[in-house]
């Protein structure tokens, strides 16, 4: 058996009745979907119950399933679109639909770092506090562009949204990621401790 | 090209979604303008501080149910599409034979050791997916017993008889947790093609033997599956489930099902308590065995392989997002299953019914907090008092 069989390829395998082909799409998918949704919605709980439903919906709908676009833009497309209408939903309930993560203002960032590890460890809040300060349509773009692999013209697709608006709302997002971590201390050099575990995306 | 528009190819660039031929000359162009140099650096040492931001690992719980969704829905299609499409240009007779073949690897798939399906019994459906209609005279019984045990109270000692083997199990879990579905599946084997026990069937054999004495000596195993089913939380099978709220006050569920269990692993015959049937009188003793009957029940009927088990997702429902139904052969639900959030926090609410189709017992397991088990009462659960409002098509319910 090939050591990395295309999304795609499981999918139609999980479609004739291979469950475990599903297994590998589950442990290949699973936490970066998770990831996604607490980046955008700043719930982890509600992001559990999210990512849970668009699995279970890829697992409803694999029956129908068409090879039309790449299996991981379809389950984003699932994932953006549960967390939006979720977020609409909870409008009603909340005063901000797409909330920052409120721990995220507790970065210690004068504490001078005593090593490589530590420093990674206080510079990953003030990363998720830069995202998290992102206007959800740009975070949204960066996060599936960035995290999820998706090409431009996907998330055109995934958020019906034109191209040149993705494009533009990428390029705001990563300006204003700059400035935002160059007001929180964070340079250029900064990323080298973690950049090793980051950089194979 | 605009400089907007060479925003976009440098972007392009750096994100590699050009071809090998425009990155080069988009590259070329930032190595001669200082303003796309300069730009294609930002980008990339933003890239660069960004992508040190590890995933945020998606928590372990949800997975089993997520595979336990996938086999219940693979085990629904694959007889005919595994095999089907491979042989559509085949003349009709091939075809023909090919729905045969699609039949016998159908039933070769249905008798495969749960072993090779971690976590399938959590839909309830995999071992007793064919109810053993002939053969098997051991668990008809046992429902007979729960069923028959309002009138007689010679009754209820045999329906009650489940938990000593239960309580007894703890000595070896993993070698049981095998032989639970062997047992079911032989009994498949029998039921269909009507042949002769194969030859490694002593040990279910021999169970079945002992079926006219109490049921729980040939369930041993198969509730130790249950247990399985019934999440992380439960060393005990029993442990945790309560009377439903109503009756909480006057039996803390802990302890009574404790007393209940011990009591009745000493001597079965002495469980002597009234009979299970005596629920409604909310005199305190009754209340554990009420649950421990329901629990045997179930155990027996799902020992039998006469449950069916069918997963709901509900959507727009806070308070359950999901939920597990399993029903007799008579379409009788008798344990129902849901997870959502309730009062903020994440739990799974497992309801037993009893024979009479009335709720039994119920376990509420907190999963925020690593599967803490708490009492129904807490936490305001609205909870069905009768198997008729728990069926797959029940309203959800979604309290928040």
């Amino acid at each position: 058996m090939p050591a990395e069989e295309s999304d795609e390829r499981l999918m139609l395998r999980f479609q004739a009745g291979d469950a475990p082909a599903f297994e590998v799409l589950v442990r290949r998918h699973r936490t970066p979907v998770f990831s996604f949704l607490v980046r955008l919605t700043g719930d982890r709980a509600r992001a559990e119950d999210l990512c849970q439903e668009v699995f279970l919906k890829v697992v409803k709908a694999s029956r129908t399933w068409e090879e039309r676009a790449r299996f991981r833009t379809w389950v984003y497309a699932i994932a953006r679109n549960l967390a939006v209408d979720e977020a609409r939903r909870a409008a009603f309930r909340r005063a901000e639909p797409l909330d920052a993560p409120g721990g995220a203002a507790a970065h210690p960032a004068d504490d001078p770092p005593p090593d490589a590890a530590a420093e990674a460890a206080l510079l990953r809040p003030k990363l998720e506090a830069a995202l998290a300060a992102l206007p959800p349509e740009q975070r949204e773009v960066f996060l599936l562009r960035e995290y999820a692999g998706l090409r431009f013209a996907e998330i055109a697709d995934v958020t019906g949204t034109p191209e040149n608006t993705v494009k533009s709302r990428m390029r705001y997002a990563l300006e204003a990621l700059r400035e935002g971590l160059a007001a929180l201390g964070v340079g250029p050099g900064d990323a080298a401790p973690a950049s090793a575990g980051g950089g194979a995306r | 090209m605009s400089h907007d528009r060479f925003g976009d190819r440098l972007l392009e660039l750096a994100y590699g979604e050009l071809s090998p031929r425009e990155a080069r000359e988009v590259e070329a162009h930032a190595e001669s303008c200082a303003e796309c140099g300069a730009e294609l650096g930002r980008i990339r040492a933003t890239r660069r501080v960004m992508g040190a931001l590890p995933d945020e690992r998606a928590p372990d719980a949800g997975e089993r149910i997520l595979l336990a969704a996938a086999r219940e829905a693979a085990r629904d299609r694959a007889p005919a599409r595994r095999i089907l499409p491979a042989w559509v240009w085949s003349a009709s007779v091939l075809a023909a034979l090919v729905v045969a073949v699609g039949a016998v690897s159908y039933r070769i798939l249905a008798m495969r050791p749960a072993a090779e399906r971690p976590g399938e019994e959590l839909l309830g459906r995999a071992q007793y997916a064919e109810p053993p209609s002939t053969s098997a005279p051991a668990p008809a019984p046992a429902e007979d017993e729960a069923q028959a045990a309002p009138s007689p109270s010679a009754a209820p000692p045999p329906a009650r008889a489940a938990p000593p083997p239960r309580a007894a199990k703890p000595t070896a879990p993993s070698p049981g947790k095998r032989r639970a579905p062997a047992g079911a599946r032989e009994e498949q084997v029998r039921t269909e093609a009507g042949k002769a026990e194969p030859a490694q069937a002593s040990p279910p054999a021999e169970g079945r033997a002992v079926a006219n004495e109490p049921p729980s000596a040939r369930k041993a195993p198969e509730s130790r599956a249950a247990e399985e089913d019934v999440g992380p939380a439960a060393p005990e099978e029993l442990a945790g489930f309560a009377e439903p709220p109503s009756r909480m006050e006057e039996a803390p569920p802990r302890s009574d099902v404790a007393t209940a269990r011990s009591r009745s692993a000493g001597a079965p015959a002495a469980a002597s308590a009234p009979a299970p049937r005596a629920l409604p009188a909310p005199a305190s003793p009754a209340a554990p065995d009420r649950s421990a009957a329901a629990l045997a029940r179930y155990s027996a009927l799902r020992a039998a392989g006469s449950l069916s088990g069918e997963i709901r997702t509900f959507t727009d429902c806070e308070g359950e997002s999901w939920r597990k139904v399993e029903r007799d052969q008579e379409g009788r639900t008798v344990k129902y299953v849901r997870e959502g959030r309730v009062a903020g926090r994440r739990v799974r609410v497992e309801h037993l019914f009893g024979a009479d189709g009335g709720l039994a017992a119920v376990r509420v397991t907190d999963l925020d907090r690593g599967g803490v088990v708490v009492p129904p009462g807490a936490l305001g659960l609205s909870v069905p008092r009768d198997a008729s409002e728990a069926g797959p098509d029940a309203e959800p319910r979604c309290e928040r």
